[in-house]
């Protein structure tokens, strides 16, 4: 099982791949991901995928994420990975 | 009369003949098909041409058999999406509904959308659970962004003609392809014969609400719809290699096999081409730029 350091690399290092123009200095654990245009909703599929493989979990029901779920790196942890199944 | 009042008056006369074929060939879709006790997973139930891995390095690195379970997973799949597309096509659609919007003024056809795409879902929703024991969930999600006056209700409409689009591309070829079940090739020929109905109708008003919103926009928002509207396509895409599909069929790194399906120039090559129909809209309505094929 992944630690809560691998789970938070493996969020920022998908972040930083697939924006391409946003620095690891920049991104910060409370960096606004979606007001900043950093990810955008197409790319949440793709995310909550590679998120799915990282932890080896999933998602249990889509509809009880909401937009503010992605709106930073801490908040994808705390209101997304930890309640995946 | 202003090109807009026209388009409007044509729109107008157009729903009225979908209308009226809609009333005349009403299919009840809860009764007009067979369904088999069981699929033979061991034959064909999606065109393999068709199949997401078809033709990639993995795909030659699987047997006969496994072929033949992932076109199952995978046409699963292609239903599964497709009715999820079609719920949230019928929750927008339902906000229509006698609504002061250039769609609620169509109430009489949207009517009609709406009760087929429920028996839609119905008959996909059923094949997937009697068959494979699940829907495969939407994972997608929508951010809250600002929109341009009228920008939300056409990027609606527009999003729903990529998506139609694509998916009746794909209904006429399993529907012509003898290889395949007889319930999944019908399945798929109903959906395209109702479809082509809805298809007139979400074009042509999303041609009407680029024609009313599209000349108040400033050119970063019409670039920004170009740029999103190519993504979207690239979305559905992304949606059809699903990683749970490739791991029901026994292809433990699903989100590898993905990647790989998504990289293959074979099948960058077939979404181009089942791409055409909807960019060839875009362009004549000029929601693209580009000159329409000959």
């Amino acid at each position: 099982m992944k630690s809560k350091e691998e789970i938070y690399q493996g969020l920022r290092d998908w972040i930083l791949k697939t924006n391409g123009k946003i620095t690891p200095e920049e991104l910060k654990n409370d960096t606004q991901l979606i007001k900043g245009r950093i990810i955008t909703s197409l790319q949440a599929l793709d995310f909550i995928l590679y998120i799915e493989e990282m932890t080896g979990k999933t998602v249990p029901d889509i509809n009880k994420l909401t937009p503010h779920t992605f709106r930073t790196v801490d908040s994808i942890y705390e209101e997304l990975v930890l309640n995946m199944e | 009369m202003s090109d807009v009042a026209a388009s409007r008056e044509r729109l107008a006369r157009i729903v009225d003949r979908l209308s009226a074929a809609s009333e005349k060939q009403y299919v009840n879709a809860f009764t007009c098909f067979e369904w088999p006790q069981s699929l033979d997973r061991g034959s064909w139930t999606m065109s393999p041409e068709l199949v997401s891995l078809y033709g990639t390095p993995l795909w030659e690195g699987l047997d006969d058999a496994r072929r033949k379970a992932l076109s199952f997973f995978e046409i699963v799949n292609f239903f599964s999406v497709t009715l999820n597309g079609e719920r949230f096509l019928v929750d927008g659609l339902n906000q229509d509904l006698y609504a002061a919007n250039e769609a609620g003024r169509l109430t009489r056809y949207i009517h009609h959308v709406i009760d087929e795409e429920n028996k839609h879902m119905q008959f996909f929703g059923k094949f997937c659970m009697k068959y494979a024991g699940k829907v495969y969930p939407d994972k997608k999600l929508a951010f809250e962004r600002e929109y341009a006056p009228g920008e939300e209700e056409f990027l609606f409409f527009a999003r729903v003609v990529v998506f139609e689009q694509i998916s009746d591309a794909v209904n006429i070829r399993i529907m012509e392809d003898e290889r395949l079940p007889d319930v999944v090739r019908r399945i798929n020929g109903l959906h395209h014969q109702e479809e082509t109905r809805h298809l007139a109708f979400h074009r042509e008003i999303t041609r009407l609400l680029w024609d009313i919103h599209a000349p108040g926009w400033t050119g970063e928002t019409v670039a920004g719809v170009r740029e999103y509207l190519r993504e979207w396509a690239g979305a559905i895409w992304r949606e059809m290699c699903n990683p749970a599909a490739y791991r029901d069929a026994g292809i433990a790194k699903g989100l590898e096999a993905r990647e790989a399906a998504l990289a293959d120039p074979g099948r960058r090559a077939l979404r181009d081409e089942l791409n055409r129909a909807h960019e060839e809209f875009f362009i004549d309505a000029g929601i693209f730029e580009g000159v329409p094929r000959a």
